[in-house]
């Protein structure tokens, strides 16, 4: 019996080993495919009720790297997590929502803002977004193609925000400087390095401003899209 | 057999990151979004070194002139940016566009300094300048493209590149 349960114990012991180790392995791959397949609801009513639904921390110190078990419980309170906007660069195939603050559950899925009481088409509007290595498609990873010269648009449902891309630069994570107030409207934004330490800035200029109605028909579905 | 790809895994991961061995990658063509260079503003005269940046990342120093013929003034690191991209392939085996960073402090001489700032000075009508550009590279082993407009005008191979002197 003793020889059983000894054969029992260690096949529990190496299965759980494998199951540890193929998650290890996996990882990567399985947080990209969470981020992709979770999506934030992004409407006009949404927008107006995300205000008084949300308590948002603006620390962007306390922000951690994307894990496979942050993302799980991300995941599993989406519904809490209200956007206010989206951002959209065409060019990058980059479509996100836009939520207050920079909480590790509002960051997991959309892009979050810096300063409280921000305003776009004002002053500097200042997002920040993951960077995921292994899969660069998702979040601010699009932004490691970016150009100076592209164009990007932000919108609160209600009126488009055009900014076009001036400056694209590795900071230190302690340079908060990047956050601070400027006189002509400015877009902001702060994407993680792989190791945490560093972020790429992207600083863009706006442009030009229209309702959302006004805009193309293939700019408003996008931006009307949910992704 | 897992166990062993997970260290093997690991074990790759860190030998790549020591390693300085040039790799033959063909690197994607990622179309500048700007025009090529007005006919009144002229990039010529690139050099290429390389350095280290704030954490300790690959860079590349680009060294080169800024004339401007015409009427107005021009930022000459805006006109720099938007009429070339340098572009690597990443680990993930993306393309990446390259985006400045600062050096780590005590790598370039006084001079190279003087042409760095040279970069964020407005550059006024009939006069030209010699400027330095850094840009933190993907990895040292892969080479880097140089784009103008949709032509890709050269190929940097970052691992035969002298590395900056503080005394020139």
């Amino acid at each position: 019996m003793s020889k059983r349960w000894q054969q029992a114990l260690i096949s529990t012991v190496l299965v759980a080993v494998l199951v540890v180790l193929g998650l290890y392995l996996a990882q990567d791959a399985m947080s990209a495919w969470v981020v992709r397949h979770n999506t934030v609801t992004v409407t006009k009513t949404t927008v107006k009720s995300a205000i008084h639904k949300q308590k948002p921390t603006y620390n962007f110190d306390q922000v951690k790297p994307l894990s496979l078990a942050s993302l799980s419980q991300a995941a599993v309170n989406k519904h809490q997590v209200a956007a206010v906007g989206k951002m959209v660069i065409p060019e990058l195939d980059l479509n996100l929502p836009i939520v207050l603050g920079v909480g590790n559950p509002q960051l997991a899925f959309a892009a979050g803002t810096l300063n409280p009481g921000q305003t776009m088409g004002k002053g500097n509007y200042a997002l920040a977004g993951h960077h995921m290595a292994n899969d660069e498609k998702v979040l601010f990873g699009p932004l490691v193609k970016s150009q100076v010269g592209m164009q990007v648009y932000i919108s609160d449902m209600s009126k488009v925000y055009v900014y076009q891309i001036y400056e694209r630069h590795y900071i230190k994570a302690t340079a908060v400087s990047i956050l601070n107030a400027t006189e002509n409207p400015e877009l902001t934004l702060v994407t993680c390095d792989d190791d945490g330490t560093g972020r790429l800035a992207v600083q863009a200029r706006l442009t030009a401003t229209a309702k959302l109605s006004e805009v193309p028909k293939s700019l408003q579905a996008l931006i009307e899209k949910n992704v | 057999m897992l166990s062993l790809i997970a260290l093997a895994k690991l074990g790759y991961g860190w030998y790549a990151q020591k390693q300085v061995t040039p790799q033959k990658v063909v690197v994607g063509v990622p179309k500048v979004a700007q025009k090529t260079s007005s006919s009144t503003l002229r990039l010529s005269d690139f050099q290429f070194e390389y350095a280290v940046d704030f954490l300790k990342r690959p860079t590349l120093v680009v060294k080169y002139r800024l004339k401007n013929t015409g009427g107005e003034s021009a930022w000459p690191q805006y006109v720099l940016d938007s009429n070339v991209v340098f572009a690597q392939q990443t680990n993930a085996g993306t393309t990446s566009v390259l985006a400045k960073t600062d050096v780590a402090s005590g790598q370039l001489s006084f001079l190279m300094q003087n042409y760095q700032e040279n970069a964020d000075i407005l550059l006024k009508a009939k006069e030209s300048v010699t400027i330095v550009s850094t840009y933190r590279l993907e990895s040292r082993n892969r080479p880097v493209s140089m784009m103008v407009g949709k032509d890709q005008r050269k190929t940097i191979k970052p691992w035969t590149l002298k590395q900056v002197k503080a005394d020139e």
